[in-house]
């Protein structure tokens, strides 16, 4: 078949900032085309997000949108118009997927419910990313990250138990939710393929924080135990940063060896998980001075080196000189006509020897002729017509 | 590979999104896990597989989490931890450092589509058992390897563990209070964006078999995914050689913005408010429409400049009130705010209690519990909830047996000689 391993399928993508471009970017780089539908004029609004280079706003150099939209086709279309959503249905027949993250209401106040697009299409996918799910309660109340983190009982773990709780300070729920999106719509696929059906896929970026909490839950189910925040343990300021260690059972003798501390292994205060998390404060004081005349590199590279786990607290700046990312090609320079060339997260993933597609974010409306008159059939008359309209 | 009827006597659900997707699940602790449970409640079968020499580890360091607190006979089938993410898969134990243990294992490769594996590289190499060698016994199989860094490059074989991830992916770094060292407190949170990913790049991975008849190894870094979630903040670097920094629960363009105290012991609630607009019906619900006058807090700007005042006298408020009070009123209003929810909150919210979010599940050893769904649903093949986590090696004789033909007397040979079980190999394995 392909070059690719989603080459040939065909994505419709109504999404806006950041978790559902994430599923679409994902699709776009594993082959399949995505065409992203904008509003006329603004687009997404991502495009208005910094950063900026220079700070100075333009909504072809947005940093988010950029990042984003790799590997896309734009179109504008206005959605709010009759003629906008006959010509969205007219796509929609040929499409295989749909992704879209509006409020709940709105697709079926555009007339686009699943109900409808399915009448046109019976195999599309329609994957539809919101905060609460497309059912309950909360579906319609407003939220943004840290909304999220506090109902789906994240952040009453995160940070000091003296103090009030803390968000995490990146975009964890609508990134959870793009990669579950993502899942979520190859599921559907496979099974339109088996046989013939497609369906609505239904993301919560609720329900992705609350799955990924690593114990609380069952502890609480099991034992009736209510998790409360922990004060942070193993991690140690150094002399340019932090690191942090692990420690497992059976890394307790490679932390002494590490520290050149053998005598510790004899120290009845340090004889197993147990003992060393009750006198933790004890070892911390031993460790400490080791640790700040020490870099955060060197601690990594001197830990791992003997098979102990230690991690250092990198800023965006030190994950840009990586060398592990270096080694691996992660980070990717893409040349855009306005933003210039600029240095990207690239995959985390490599899918055998198939190269992953990384080309650049759109313009706004950047491939309305290539769609309208090339897929659509339609002249450059009614294009003009179309636009004097503001439907493109 | 055409799915053998063998494990639908188990399986009743028959509208599944996955059905016939056979996966041999290594995984261990978390990543690989999870991922195993997400292609496992899409209805794919899921064969889960471990040792009597080397268990899940989450088995046996549950941290207490038994039912009310009680190891039992067994503690090592009684784990919150395994039972959560391991439902509705089969599990078997296989030794295989043994010879023997590897001529089945290959068996078994030979007969499925996906292998899923989240150990050291060294590991599966060490083994014999990594992908060239299962490439040999079967072309199309398809390797999931979730590694920490990935499989090639010089931090090839560093390990690391959810906190450490944390940090060397830049998550940690962008979180804590300003004033103090960056606090994380996940444990996993790249182990779940790996687990939420890795399922849709084996599917991808599948349909590209089915177009070409060639497998593939997909090698995920862990550390690299983290640092692909922040993106944004790397393109700020990129674009302007800026480092963001911990910023507690500050935003760099709202205010207010915060998690304010409420009535009642560590309750607390988030606000954020996203314009002028906004501000003033704020001031309305909290019953000072005088204060959207004040010259001190008029825009944007001057809000974001006098956050600390502002902070205060919504702390005055918020304290008066109930945290889901505040969170209702604000709403109704058409305002952003979120109650900070406790476990015992979380499963008793009206949100997703409607949702059917959480479910019982009844496991022979461990007791009827609740437990948690997943980051995803497909309406018209709802995500199964048919089977509680295998015990360690509970389905030896069905998988063995059915699904590779051998005789009673060959596996019970198996058994004699310590290649398959159904009890960890040491006291201290077993947790007793």
């Amino acid at each position: 078949m392909s070059e690719a391993p989603l080459s040939g399928l065909s994505v419709i993508d109504l999404t806006h900032y950041i978790g559902g471009p994430l599923c679409t970017k994902l699709l776009a780089g594993m082959g399949a085309e995505v065409i992203k539908v904008e509003q006329p004029g603004h687009g997404d609004p991502a495009r208005r997000m910094g950063p900026f280079p220079d700070d100075l706003p333009d909504h072809e150099k947005s940093g988010t949108f950029l990042y984003l939209n790799t590997g896309k086709k734009s179109i504008t279309l206005n959605l709010k118009s009759a003629t906008g959503i006959k010509i969205l249905k007219d796509l929609v027949k040929e499409a295989d997927v749909l992704v879209e993250n509006f409020e709940p209401r709105v697709m079926q106040s555009l007339g686009l419910s699943y109900s409808i697009l399915e009448r046109i299409n019976p195999r599309l996918v329609i994957t539809s990313i919101s905060n609460f799910g497309q059912t309950g309660p909360y579906r319609d109340y407003k939220a943004e990250e840290m909304a999220i983190l506090a109902l789906g009982g994240m952040m009453y773990l995160i940070g000091d138990p003296e103090r009030e709780p803390l968000r995490w300070g990146f975009e964890a729920a609508q990134y959870m939710g793009g990669l579950s999106a993502f899942t979520g719509t190859m599921a559907a696929l496979h099974y339109v393929e088996q046989t013939g059906a497609g369906q609505q896929v239904d993301i919560s970026l609720l329900e992705g924080i609350v799955a990924s909490h690593f114990q609380a839950p069952e502890q609480y189910a099991y034992t009736g135990v209510v998790a409360r925040r922990n004060r942070t343990m193993l991690v140690f300021p150094c002399k340019d940063g932090v690191v942090q260690l692990a420690l497992q059972p059976h890394h307790w003798p490679k932390l002494t060896q590490l520290v050149g501390m053998p005598e510790l292994l004899e120290d009845p205060r340090f004889r197993d998980t147990q003992s060393r998390t009750r006198n933790y404060e004890a070892l911390e004081t031993l460790l400490l001075p080791w640790m700040i005349e020490r870099s955060m590199t060197e601690i990594y590279h001197a830990g791992q080196s003997i098979g102990f786990p230690v991690g250092y607290g990198a800023t965006t700046a030190d994950l840009f000189e990586a060398p592990q990312y270096h080694a691996r090609g992660f980070l990717v320079d893409i040349e855009h006509p306005r933003a210039g060339k600029l240095t990207y997260p690239g995959t985390p993933v490599s899918m055998g020897d198939i190269p992953w597609q990384h080309s650049r974010a759109p313009l706004l409306g950047e491939h309305n002729e290539e769609i309208y008159c090339g897929r659509l059939g339609l002249s450059r008359g009614d294009m003009v017509r179309l636009r004097e309209g503001g439907v493109i | 590979m055409e799915s053998s009827e063998y494990s639908w006597g188990l399986f009743m659900t028959t509208n599944l999104a996955l059905k016939g997707i056979r996966v041999l699940d290594m995984g261990m602790f978390m990543a690989g896990p999870y991922c195993g449970a997400i292609l496992a409640d899409l209805g794919a079968e899921v064969i889960k597989i471990e040792s009597c020499r080397r268990p899940d580890p989450i088995r046996v360091q549950a941290r207490g989490i038994y039912p009310n607190r009680i190891p039992g006979e067994r503690p090592w089938n009684r784990s919150g931890m395994i039972n959560e993410r391991n439902r509705n898969k089969l599990g078997i134990t296989l030794d295989l450092t043994l010879p023997k243990g590897k001529e089945v294992f290959k068996r078994l490769v030979k007969v499925s589509d996906v292998v899923v594996e989240n150990f050291s590289r060294k590991v599966l190499t060490g083994w014999e058992l990594d992908y060239p060698a299962l490439r040999e016994v079967n072309p199309s199989i398809i390797m999931m390897s979730l590694t920490s860094q990935g499989l090639t490059g010089p931090e090839k074989d560093y390990v690391s563990f959810g906190p450490t991830l944390e940090q060397i992916g830049g998550l940690a770094h962008l979180t804590g209070y300003p004033d103090q060292i960056s606090a994380f407190a996940s444990f996993a949170y790249p182990d779940m964006l790996a687990g939420a990913l890795a399922p849709g790049l084996i599917i991808a991975a599948l349909r590209y078999r089915n177009g070409t008849g060639k497998g593939m190894q997909i090698d995920l870094s862990q550390r690299e995914l983290a640092t692909f979630c922040i993106g944004e903040v790397m393109m700020d670097y990129a674009m302007n050689k800026r480092v963001r920094n911990e910023a507690g629960n500050r935003h760099s363009s709202m205010a207010p913005y915060g998690c304010y105290p409420c009535q009642g012991e560590d309750r607390w609630v988030t606000i954020a408010i996203a314009s002028d607009e906004e501000w003033r019906r704020f001031c309305q619900v909290m019953g000072k429409p005088e204060l959207a006058e004040d010259t001190r807090f008029l825009d944007v700007l001057s809000r974001w400049k006098n956050q600390d005042e502002l902070d205060g006298i919504i702390t005055r408020w918020t304290k008066e009130h109930e945290h889901y009070d505040v969170m209702r009123k604000l709403q109704e209003a058409g305002l952003t705010a979120g109650a900070v929810l406790d476990m015992r909150e979380l499963f008793n919210d009206a949100h997703l209690k409607e949702r059917d979010f959480f479910h019982v599940e009844t496991h022979p050893e461990a007791g009827s519990f609740p437990y948690k769904g997943r980051p995803l649903r497909l309406t018209r093949t709802p995500l199964r909830r048919e089977m509680p986590a295998p015990s360690l090696g509970e389905h030896n004789y069905h998988v063995y047996g059915t699904l590779l033909g051998m005789s009673r007397e060959e596996i019970q040979l198996m058994e004699k000689e310590g290649v398959i079980g159904t009890v960890p190999a040491s006291k201290e394995l077993q947790f007793t």
